[in-house]
């Protein structure tokens, strides 16, 4: 989604050129919310305020939503089929491959000491192991990020060569593992 | 009131939803237990369908959940629900981009939450992996004289498939989209 973004906006369009792109990327990152609906809104918001951004933001969200009813309509209809129900027991136990390769390939950029070691282990735990709410745990980490900062300040957060080295999930990765082995 | 419920519970997935998203999926889970009646089954089925499908996965699975809930308007409402934040924090923050960006509270949350999304995501695997592994209908039934000699108490054909996968992401360039695809077709043959 990002690349496809950035494609249109700086080549085809040229509204932004690419340090501008990069900062959006950045900024959008950071923010809490769906990676491609924070740089919709947040360009649709630089060409044309709020009616611009709210444009935008429908226009990524209404393709999902249609073709995700469709589906869901499709399958509703299937629900006893060997092969219908087949293919979504495939599906499940390698789209829980991708999960887990996701891990490993997020884990990669994010882990890179002691800090964000005991992070990563810390938000596992404390949701598998002791039932805490998401949602508490991400409150959580945010606060001891902010706490680390002021007490321990370090390297740039925003970091513009982490950006193009992170990858969304469920995104290209093949096209990250080809750019790690050149 | 269940519209109101996916409403006020997506929105605030849209708002603490940080890291990504499969770190979303397990905020979503999360979110919902509580009054939609989405089995964990269903949800790893959902989960697997928005990753193959166009588009952002937690918006793909936000629309999947609440249609699943709640019907169309129910789709509508989860949608916009998670959007709406986006929406309203973006719409501040792009006209203060520098003093976001050199803000040292942003880059100190940002330092913490994105390692604890690594911890999201494996937690986010729990959820999806273990409908596989113990899976209501076994896959395989189209040949049940074989399947019938594994053991029963895993799905032992699942677990082969996806390990499957696994060498197949790592080792092949193919889309992972395509390798999906190829497992659901796999999975249609053997049958559940």
């Amino acid at each position: 989604m990002v690349p496809i973004l950035r494609k249109k906006m700086v080549e085809e369009l040229k509204w932004f050129d690419d340090d501008e792109m990069v900062d959006i990327i950045a900024i959008c990152q950071g923010l809490p919310g769906v990676l491609a609906v924070n740089m919709a809104t947040f360009v649709g918001y630089k060409k044309k305020k709020l009616p611009g951004a709210f444009v935008a933001t429908l226009g990524v969200i209404i393709p999902s939503f249609v073709i995700i009813l469709v589906i869901a309509r499709f399958l509703s209809e299937f629900e006893e089929n060997v092969y219908i129900q087949g293919a979504l027991g495939g599906l499940k136990a390698a789209a829980a491959a991708l999960v887990l390769l996701a891990v490993w390939q997020v884990g990669r950029t994010a882990v890179s000491d002691w800090f964000s070691a005991v992070c990563a282990a810390g938000a596992f735990v404390l949701i598998v192991f002791c039932k805490i709410s998401v949602v508490y745990v991400i409150i959580l980490f945010l606060a001891i990020g902010v706490a680390k900062e002021f007490l321990f300040p370090g390297r740039p957060a925003i970091d513009p060569d982490a950006m193009t080295k992170a990858k969304v999930p469920g995104g290209s990765k093949n096209k990250e593992k080809g750019g790690d082995e050149k | 009131m269940i519209y109101l419920h996916l409403f006020l519970a997506f929105m605030k997935i849209g708002l603490f939803g940080f890291g990504g998203g499969l770190a979303i999926i397990q905020l979503i889970y999360d979110s919902i237990q509580q009054f939609a009646k989405i089995t964990p089954d269903l949800f790893a089925e959902i989960v697997a369908i928005a990753q193959v499908t166009p588009g952002p996965v937690a918006i793909n699975t936000a629309t999947f959940v609440g249609f699943m809930s709640a019907g169309v308007l129910g789709a509508a409402v989860a949608t916009t629900g998670v959007a709406v934040p986006s929406f309203v924090i973006i719409s501040m923050v792009s006209r203060v981009m520098e003093k976001f960006k050199n803000s040292r509270i942003i880059k100190g949350a940002l330092s913490g939450i994105r390692p604890a999304a690594v911890g999201l995501i494996a937690s986010a695997f729990l959820t999806v992996s273990k409908p596989v592994v113990f899976n209501d209908a076994h896959l395989g039934s189209n040949f049940h004289e074989l399947t019938a000699m594994l053991p029963q108490s895993v799905d032992v054909v699942s677990i082969a498939l996806a390990a499957v996968t696994m060498v197949l992401l790592i080792f092949s360039k193919k889309d992972p989209i395509k390798i999906l695809v190829v497992m659901a077709i796999v999975g249609a043959v053997l049958g559940a």
